[in-house]
């Protein structure tokens, strides 16, 4: 600052701050706006299954119950989302499957994770025949129809959880190894990890201690967009009848019941259907502003 | 410097007939070829040459890390006597950051960015030499107080990225001399720092190698940092070690024209009344697929003749003593 000042006398001059201030607000306008959306994110992601905690004492009855005093309320104080056609409150459902959505999502992802980073980071660092192996499993996953692929382990499991628990990390994994293995190709390159040879290292302790913590960065990204496809997909498949068996609330299934009243009563399915794309959206925010975070770091630091 | 007589008399690394070669689609190009060298306990040998002439390639053949796809082809790297070329990737395990370690040209891409200084430092004494968390971490902290790091116990906890260049090569030089090696290789220590900061790493590694009485092989582009640092040089051309010597006997006695080139361009501040246009090495290194018989610097060369053609490449006499490939320049 004090050599910009010397070498232009006149950089104090109104239009020079003026100038300073309105890049300054443009970089801060950014960087806000990224952190702006990941705390929506963010409270969204945790709010839902918070109030869904809280279900039971906010008194819109049972989830299961039917009350066929109350078929098919629309949307009022007493039933915010309304009652479905056994006069069941259909907040009461949304929120009471909230766990199992979350369960299903989160665990399938942090399975497919985990196989996918370890499958894709030995196929980046050793390379070879067992890299195209991996590699083409990858390849003929990712060009399979996702959902008769899920739908096929559903027929061997029999219609439940066990059938899309498998599936759903049986096919989810291909992402995580792509992506692992493209940045697995960068740093193995990086001097870090030669000079970690040079110190005697093994390849199995560079690969889990020098290596790997590198390429978790966009895996975060990929395991955002894989909650979001899973907890969809759990959803697809309970509205085909393929997934979770009545009466137990799930949001796929809760819409698949409103689906045939429909035209008279609209709030059955699309309000069940607007948590789902909520959550959906809660979740993509946290990826995309994380992945923007990074790339903006990335840019400044390296 | 001290060397103790008895302990010369064997030479701790000799490099025998060296020859590196890596595929290209013009066929086998030989990175480095039939290269001796030698260097005994306690003394610095410097590889010096223009880019891509092998000195980097020449360097890593010693603890067999040649970059892929190359390929060590012939010759022997004798380490305490015993021949290193062949052994398994266990048994080089053990010598690799043990008895030989290494430091690299860019430090602040040889550090990870994901661990603190504390935690990288200390894998070597936790992993490599079996310390405790706990004694691992105080000797980290000498250690980083031994290379001149201000108030080390704090700086522990500082990433790579929070360090200047200088401090990051010094963090690198710490973690190289960390498991009391006999070796260091260093691979253009000097050349990503500024010039200031340049001497005060070179002085550090004199100074560390003095206390230690570790051996150095130190490859740099640069004959001023290798002529300030080394007992005895090689200059390496086009793959080809081309002479080599005592310091003294290259700097002031220079046998071949190449030699004398690189002395030549040398940047010297003199007076400016005395000031005249910075000397220059004309035309292009050689491309290594396409070299003429006999000598390879005849193309560039202010004193080729025709016998050029039919020099033999090979300088069976290792350093430090004095020879040359030219038999043109002698004596």
């Amino acid at each position: 600052m004090a050599v910009t000042e010397a070498a232009w006398p006149s950089a104090r001059s109104g239009e020079y701050l003026r100038r300073i201030e309105r890049l300054r607000r443009r970089a801060t306008a950014e960087r806000r706006w990224s952190t702006f959306s990941m705390w929506i994110g963010v409270g969204i992601v945790v709010l839902v299954p918070a109030i869904s905690a809280l279900g039971p004492l906010l008194g819109f009855g049972h989830p299961n119950a039917p009350n066929f005093s109350a078929i098919l309320v629309p949307p009022s104080l007493a039933h915010p989302f309304g009652t479905d056609a056994l006069g069941r409150d259909v907040l009461s459902r949304v929120l009471a499957a909230t766990p199992l959505d979350y369960e299903v999502g989160g665990i399938t992802t942090l399975v497919a994770g985990v196989i996918g980073v370890m499958l894709g980071g030995i196929a980046g660092y050793f390379g070879g025949a067992l890299d195209a192996v991996i590699m083409r499993i990858v390849d003929v996953l990712i060009a399979f129809p996702f959902m008769i692929f899920v739908m096929a382990f559903v027929a061997v499991f029999g219609p439940g959880l066990t059938g899309i628990y498998v599936g759903l990390t049986a096919f989810g994994w291909a992402f995580f190894a792509r992506v692992t293995r493209a940045e697995m190709l960068v740093v193995r390159e990086r001097q870090y990890i030669a000079a970690a040879r040079t110190a005697g290292l093994s390849s199995s302790r560079i690969l889990r201690v020098h290596a790997l913590p590198n390429v978790l960065r966009p895996n975060f990204v990929v395991a955002m967009a894989t909650m979001v496809w899973n907890i969809l997909t759990l959803a697809a498949l309970s509205y085909l009848g393929l997934g979770v068996q009545p009466p137990t609330p799930e949001w796929g299934s809760i819409v698949a019941g409103g689906q045939t009243i429909m035209f008279s009563a609209w709030w059955v399915s699309t309000l069940p259907g607007l948590i789902i794309v909520l959550v959906g959206v809660g979740f993509s925010l946290i990826g995309d502003s994380v992945a923007d975070r990074f790339g903006y770091d990335f840019r400044i630091t390296v | 410097m001290v060397v103790d007589t008895n302990v010369k008399a064997t030479n701790l690394l000799e490099v025998r007939e060296l020859t590196v070669g890596f595929p290209s689609r013009r066929g086998v190009v030989l990175a480095a070829n039939r290269v001796n060298l030698s260097l005994s306990y306690s003394r610095t040998l410097g590889l010096v040459g223009e880019s891509g002439c092998g000195k980097s390639v020449t360097l890593r053949s010693v603890i067999a890390m040649v970059p892929k796809p190359g390929e060590i082809l012939s010759g022997e790297v004798l380490w305490d006597g015993r021949d290193l070329i062949g052994r398994s990737s266990r048994e080089m395990r053990a010598i690799r950051g043990r008895e030989i370690t290494m430091i690299f040209q860019d430090p602040g891409a040889s550090l990870n960015p994901v661990y603190s200084l504390g935690v990288q430092i200390s894998e070597i004494f936790r992993v490599r030499l079996g310390f405790s968390r706990k004694d691992a971490y105080d000797r980290t902290v000498d250690l980083l107080r031994s290379v001149g790091i201000p108030s080390p116990a704090e700086r522990i906890r500082n990433y790579p990225h929070q360090l200047s260049g200088g401090m990051r090569q010094r963090v690198m030089i710490a973690m190289a001399v960390a498991p009391g090696p006999r070796l260091l290789l260093a691979d253009e220590p000097t050349t990503a720092v500024d010039v200031t900061i340049q001497e005060q790493i070179l002085s550090l590694l004199t100074e560390l190698q003095q206390e230690s009485g570790m051996a150095m092989l130190l490859v740099s582009h640069d004959l001023g940092v290798i002529s300030q640092t080394c007992d005895d040089i090689a200059v390496m051309y086009a793959g080809y070690v081309v002479e080599c010597g005592s310091r003294d006997e290259i700097v002031s006695s220079p046998r071949h024209p190449y030699t004398r080139a690189l002395l030549a361009a040398e940047l010297v501040f003199e007076p400016s009344e005395h000031r005249s246009r910075l000397e220059t090495i004309g035309g292009q290194p050689p491309d290594l697929g396409d070299l003429p018989p006999g000598c390879p610097f005849q193309q560039r060369c202010p004193h080729a003749k025709q016998e050029c053609s039919d020099v033999p490449m090979v300088l069976d006499r290792p350093a430090p003593e004095h020879g040359s490939t030219c038999p043109f320049m002698g004596v």
